[in-house]
């Protein structure tokens, strides 16, 4: 019980759930601007994970600057997949309709490539390296380095990005398309312009997100998955298209979870988030906070 | 200068194999208030749609001050001047009051004087102002339909497209909404007006076109379509 209140843990909580935080509300956000489910969002974290461990590697690089690149190397990924493929889906007023249905498809087509490229590309060896692992003493509560700078800079960006939806015309005009399309349109916003973004934004968190745990976590080809579950499960507990809701919803997730195995024990992790999802989807369908509309378009 | 702020040229437009609009063709004057009536389902709103950019037109063309705009998104149409109060309002649920007039003043001729504008809002319409931390959603209809005319008054507009900004309002509260949309155009404001209220609106627009079935039958200045023995029978009930 004594490391149930030790403080240890509510740290590891804290780290999990900012960095879960990050991941959710990128794919939460293009849900919610697009209406498209990206079943591929762990996977970005894969790839940011691996340009972390490649520039430490082969450049001693120290993670905190490999954030930058992992941030361009998503973003740029984000760019050429919704100007080559997915600019053309929303715009069809024919496939409109199919457009949810075709994009989930088009994400999965996209996570298969990721996941089976990057393990043809980089083997499926889990890869790793030390940096800032030193382990600190926070009154009794003991933590390693490179997970308090991770807690740190991943609460600062979570703040970050709640300022820019709050106080930004672009982070307004983000969660204006959330809410109504036509109305959006109406009031002069370039539509296609802000799905890029959405695009970009949601792509570029989770590759930095990556970028952060890859210095204490096991990086592997499909280390993105149990991201992506996580993140959905965030999405369904904060409410669709509701952003603040995601930040809070990955806290809790973070929460839950790291206290859960605890309890339990680490295999107990999958059965803990399906059981997180499957009560809220029974209890609260639409979220902790209420969804935002999700059905206007 | 030309006397036409917008010109429509034998316009086409639907819903995928529904067509609606068959080739209409019309004029608003410049500093006008021009009228469209019709019947339900005359295609007023696809109108209203096509000119403001939200549907493509499938034959014909636009043009604003002389402007080709018909393959113009609806964003570059809002900032050359073209806002539109939709029908059913459309304002943002989940903001307050300020960040619809926020959001209302996004487009980057007007991004600058965002404040100023939404001042005016307020002087213009107090009760928006007294309500302005209030999410949009629990406002009463009327109230929401002050907040969509003031919401589309802040993109500065030359040309505001109305589409039925009476519907469910109390008939004090038209009245209100029509003097409102009088002191626009008094301001050098181009309205384009479809209404329900076929009596009133012919009493405060100059110039009227009658739709049917998505085509134009009759225009002219107000006063004489008022006296249209076709347009006496079929919408004034006399
Ligand atoms: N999104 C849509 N998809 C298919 N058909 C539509 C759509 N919107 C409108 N229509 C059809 O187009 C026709 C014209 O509709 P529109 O809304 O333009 O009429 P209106 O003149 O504005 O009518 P009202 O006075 O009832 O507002 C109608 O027959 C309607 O059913
Ligand atoms: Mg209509």
């Amino acid at each position: 019980m004594d490391v149930l209140l030790s403080g240890q843990l509510l740290i590891a909580a804290l780290v999990t759930g900012s960095i879960y935080a990050l991941v959710a509300v990128g794919l939460n956000l293009i849900y919610g601007t697009m209406r498209m489910l990206n079943v591929a969002h762990g996977d970005l974290a894969m790839i940011g994970a691996y340009v972390a461990f490649w520039l430490f590697t082969l450049y001693g690089i120290s993670p905190f600057i490999a954030l930058f690149l992992a941030v361009v190397v998503t973003a740029a990924l984000a760019a050429v997949l919704y100007l080559f493929i997915f600019k053309r889906v929303m715009r069809s007023v024919k496939l409109l309709d199919r457009a949810e249905a075709n994009s989930l498809l088009v994400f999965f087509g996209i996570s298969v490539i990721l996941q089976n490229g990057s393990a043809y590309v980089f083997t499926t060896n889990p890869r790793g390296f030390q940096y800032l692992d030193q382990v600190l003493q926070i009154g009794s509560a003991a933590i390693t380095a490179n997970r308090l700078v991770t807690l740190i800079l991943s609460l600062l960006l979570v703040f970050a990005v709640v300022a820019f939806f709050r106080f930004t015309m672009v982070g307004l005009a983000l969660r204006a398309l959330i809410q109504n399309r036509t109305a959006s349109q109406i009031v002069g916003i370039n539509i296609e312009r802000i799905f890029l973004y959405s695009f970009m934004l949601g792509f570029a968190l989770s590759g930095l997100a990556g970028a952060l745990v890859s210095m204490y976590e096991q990086i592997w080809p499909f280390m993105g998955f149990p991201y992506t579950i996580a993140a959905f499960v965030i999405i369904i507990l904060g409410g669709l298209g509701n952003l603040f809701g995601s930040l809070a919803a990955g806290m809790i997730l973070g929460v839950l979870e790291t206290f859960g195995i605890a309890i339990t024990g680490p295999n107990f992790r999958s059965i803990l988030i399906y059981g997180v999802l499957i009560l809220v989807l029974l209890l609260r369908p639409q979220g902790l906070f209420g969804g935002k509309r999700v059905v206007a378009r | 200068m030309s006397d036409t702020l917008l010109e429509l040229k034998n316009v086409s437009a639907g819903y995928g194999e529904v067509k609606v609009l068959k080739g209409v063709s019309l004029k608003v004057r410049r500093g006008s208030i021009t009228a469209l009536i019709g019947a339900n389902g005359a295609g007023k709103t696809t109108l209203m749609r096509v000119v403001s950019g939200l549907i493509p037109v499938t034959q014909g063309t636009l043009a604003l001050d002389a402007v080709d705009i018909t393959r113009e998104a609806s964003s570059v149409r809002v900032e050359r001047g073209i806002s539109l109060i939709p029908e059913g309002r459309l304002i943002f649920p989940d903001f307050s009051v300020e960040e619809n007039l926020k959001i209302g003043g996004y487009i980057s001729r007007v991004r600058s004087r965002q404040s100023e504008l939404i001042k005016q809002m307020y002087r213009f319409f107090p009760r928006l102002e007294e309500r302005r931390n209030q999410a949009g959603e629990t406002l009463s209809g009327g109230e929401q339909q002050m907040l969509a005319i003031a919401r589309g008054l802040m993109a500065d507009p030359r040309l505001l497209l109305l589409d039925e900004p009476s519907l469910g309002l109390a008939p004090q509260v038209v009245a209100q909404v029509f003097e409102k949309i009088q002191e626009v155009r008094s301001k050098g404001v181009t309205v384009f007006i479809v209404e329900q209220d076929v009596r009133s609106t012919l009493a405060f627009a100059d110039y009227a076109y009658v739709l049917e079935n998505g085509e134009l039958q009759l225009e002219g200045p107000a006063a004489d379509v008022r006296e249209n023995p076709k347009v006496k029978e079929s919408y004034l009930g006399l």
